[in-house]
């Protein structure tokens, strides 16, 4: 379920950007950010926030995957590496807002389970 | 190798060095064959065989012919630190078992060119003379000679927790199993010769090692499902990546057909599964050590949280593997022991007597525990040996099942203390039929609980500076158990809790068995199997039976192996401890074979998967949590990197059907996430 709405998050966004926008680059920024953010934030919302806190390793790999997903992001020649493109405050929004409800949503459906 | 036995026994005075030094150059050292220990260069070989490091290494192998040696650097970068990690922790295991078997070097006193000398037992040949006393440990197979008889403890051998009579031989053209002597075992009371008549591999001990170089292991259900993964996930790429190749070559030619096939299949071979699992599975192995649980081979620890079933022992895993007084009989009257402070009197009075009935320095567990015994009443047993004098004393005799000892008491009087077999002793007191019918029930019900029982008798007032076996007059009766460990109780409990089902395994008998699974709480079928109702089963009624038995006794060394490969059959997770010799061959067809590291033999930790450092059933149960631990981790773990693999998958194959560009590039994302999943 969790691999199944990831795909559904970004190939979403993909195929988003791929039509309206007409943009290869952009729509694969946003199908390759939303994947990171996705996945950072599922491994956080499936554990009991208590766990999260108390595991410091984890934390800090989140942070470093997040903080490299900007980078990339951000700079030229490492976006270049990647295929990728710049994008804009509310492209940027997409990207991360739209992953993390949708995880938060799936975190709560399996630590229900 | 059966060596002759001399004709006249009594007459022989073992090998000269001359003797010994030939006998040497036919039938070599008397140790183990010495099993080729692997070099670095093999176990370096068999950490890489294992299918997920094969998978990385092809997928390494891929990438540097496709031109990626960024991929190909990053994939060899992860690939040394799993394998060198996983070399050092089993070297390092290996080592730390081979030190355990070390401490095991011994002497023992041989007769050559009719001197007592002290000789490693490695060297003992065929035709030697050695002399046992309590406390040795049987050096070679052999024949009891020149001795009134000797009280061995075969626990090692066949699991029993009481002590054997051994009777010296008397027909040498005849030899009985009374008067053998197997190597390994110890001699508890007594003392005698033994003329050797097989060294090394040529012992008791010595065959079952052989035995199980014989044995095939099956891969453990956590190399059967990685097995099963690889090839799918193995199947699965290849499929999709060549339908995509496919597709591209119709849509833009072949170059970026075959170019994106291979990049598809590289993104979607999941090559951080073998980091996340060696580095889980050392954790754990760390972990274990840590608790007590040296672990010899890593996918044993995965395994054991899938156990479903503990075969145990008794003697020493579930109990203390030493004796308490439970209770005595004293003048009538039966007298509860676990509070020392009710009747304290009356159990000075009786330990006392039994004191001086029993060997000075102690080595039979009875008179290790009489003596501690004595010290938790506030007895200064020094002191007290002190206060008397030996005037004489008989040693045990395996005819009459009694020790004797003549004492000159503080106060000038001469008494002789008896202890031995309650019928024996009985046998020869003087009591009225009321005081004999009591004593008599007393001790049936103290058998019928599965305790041991020993009489004991004086002869007060004793004319002469000789022990006289006769005219004893009863003093009492002294019950002790083998009582369960600490923590075994919860730890059995725990199993059941979690859906482990516990089977205990002993050579002991019934009544013993029995009490101890009440002790502990085993749930358990009340009717308890022997080794003899096990005889001549098919292997559908060793499925039936192993299904609805819990309890089994007096078992042959064969009929573990049995037990075991019987609960396999029926899809079960077998868990099996082990410490003689016996063991050895159900704990390497066990799916997890338990050795016990301070009272195992040599051959049991060989055959072991894992070895206890303190010979606790708790630790095996601690060790199973971690297991279950690990295996719980390996699964979330798993399901993240599938989840992170599905839309890889999919992103894949989209753009295809929608007619767009790829989305996956060489160097995507996908090393960047999986970066934080490992």
């Amino acid at each position: 379920m969790q691999g199944t709405t990831i795909l559904i998050v970004s190939a979403a966004l993909y195929l988003h950007f791929a039509y309206q926008h007409n943009a290869t680059e952009l729509a694969r920024t946003m199908a390759f950010g939303s994947l990171v953010v996705s996945q950072t934030f599922l491994i956080l919302f499936t554990r009991e926030w208590e766990q999260v806190k108390s595991n410091h390793l984890l934390l800090s790999i989140s942070t470093i995957t997040l903080l490299a997903l900007t980078l990339i992001i951000s700079l030229s020649p490492l976006r270049q590496v990647f295929h990728l493109t710049t994008l804009n405050w509310q492209q940027i929004g997409g990207m991360v807002l739209i992953p993390i409800a949708t995880m938060f949503v799936i975190g709560k459906i399996v630590n229900r389970k | 190798m059966p060596h002759t036995l001399p004709t006249n026994p009594s007459a022989y005075h073992g090998l000269s060095e001359k003797e010994a030094l030939s006998q040497q150059t036919i039938y070599g050292l008397n140790q183990r064959p010495v099993t080729k220990q692997k070099t670095w260069v093999h176990r370096f070989f068999g950490i890489m065989a294992e299918p997920m490091m094969l998978l990385l290494l092809a997928t390494a192998i891929v990438y540097f012919f496709i031109g990626d040696k960024l991929e190909t650097i990053i994939l060899l970068g992860s690939i040394i630190p799993i394998a060198l990690m996983e070399f050092f922790q089993e070297t390092k295991t290996d080592e730390a078992v081979r030190a355990l078997d070390k401490m095991l070097v011994q002497f023992c006193s041989v007769y050559r060119d009719g001197v007592v000398k002290k000789l490693e037992i490695k060297y003992l040949v065929p035709g030697d003379l050695v002399y046992l006393t309590a406390g040795d440990k049987v050096p070679a197979d052999g024949c009891l000679i020149n001795s009134p008889g000797l009280m061995i403890d075969e626990s090692m051998l066949t699991g029993e927790s009481i002590a054997v009579i051994k009777s010296p031989l008397e027909k040498p053209e005849n030899p009985i199993d009374e008067n053998k002597l197997w190597q390994g075992t110890n001699v508890v009371q007594g003392e005698g010769q033994l003329f050797v008549t097989a060294t090394g591999a040529h012992t008791t001990y010595g065959k079952l090692g052989g035995l199980l170089e014989k044995i095939i292991k099956t891969r453990t259900p956590l190399q059967l499902k990685i097995q099963r993964l690889v090839r799918g996930v193995a199947i699965a790429a290849v499929s999709i990546a060549f339908f995509v190749g496919l597709i591209l070559t119709w849509q833009q030619g072949w170059a970026a057909g075959l170019l994106g096939g291979l990049t598809l299949a590289m993104s979607l071979i999941p090559e951080e599964f073998p980091v996340v699992f060696s580095v889980f599975l050392i954790m754990g192995v760390w972990r274990m050590t840590k608790q007590n649980a040296l672990v010899r081979e890593m996918a044993m620890v995965e395994t054991l949280g899938s156990a479903t079933i503990i075969c145990t022992d008794k003697t020493g895993t579930l109990t203390e593997g030493s004796m308490a007084i439970k209770s005595i009989y004293y003048k009538d009257k039966l007298i509860d022991c676990t509070d020392i402070t009710k009747h304290k009197t009356e159990l000075i009075n009786f330990i006392k007597t039994t004191l001086l009935s029993l060997e000075q320095v102690a080595i039979d567990p009875i008179e290790i525990e009489a003596q501690s015994f004595a010290h938790r009443l506030g007895i200064d047993t020094e002191k007290f040996y002190r206060e008397h004098t030996l005037i004489d004393d008989l040693p045990f005799d395996a005819k009459t099942k009694m020790v004797h000892h003549l004492w000159k008491n503080i106060n000038g009087t001469t008494t002789q203390y008896t202890a031995g077999a309650p019928e024996f002793i009985l046998n020869q007191s003087k009591m009225n039929t009321k005081e004999r019918a009591l004593a008599t029930a007393e001790y049936e019900k103290m058998a019928e609980q599965g305790l041991r029982v020993i009489g004991v008798a004086e002869r007060p007032d004793h004319r002469g500076d000789k022990v006289i076996v006769a005219d004893f007059k009863f003093v009492g009766l002294l019950a002790m158990s083998d009582p369960p460990r600490a923590g075994v109780k919860e730890a059995v409990a725990t199993c059941q809790e979690a859906g482990i089902r516990v089977i205990m395994i002993t050579g002991d008998n019934k009544l013993t068995a029995h009490s101890i699974a009440e002790a502990i709480g085993l749930k358990h079928n009340e009717e308890i199997l022997t080794g003899a109702d096990l005889t001549n089963l098919s292997p559908a009624a060793w499925q039936e039976t192993v299904k609805r038995h819990d309890i089994f006794t007096r078992v042959q060394p064969e009929q573990k192996y049995q037990i075991v490969e019987a609960l396999q059959a029926l899809g079960e997770v077998v868990a099996m401890t082990g410490d003689g010799v016996n063991d050895a061959p159900a704990l390497k067809k066990a799916s997890i074979g338990i050795a016990m590291g301070q009272k195992g033999t040599e051959v049991a930790r060989a055959a072991a998967g894992i070895v206890l450092t303190d010979d606790n059933f708790s630790t095996i149960v601690n060790a199973v949590r971690e297991g279950r631990r690990i295996y719980e981790n390996l699964r979330q773990a798993f399901v993240f990197l599938f989840s992170f693999h599905l839309p890889i998958v999919g992103l894949a194959i989209l753009p295809l059907i929608f007619k767009q560009p790829l989305i996956i590039q060489k160097v995507g994302g996908e090393l960047f996430c999986k970066a934080q999943l490992s």
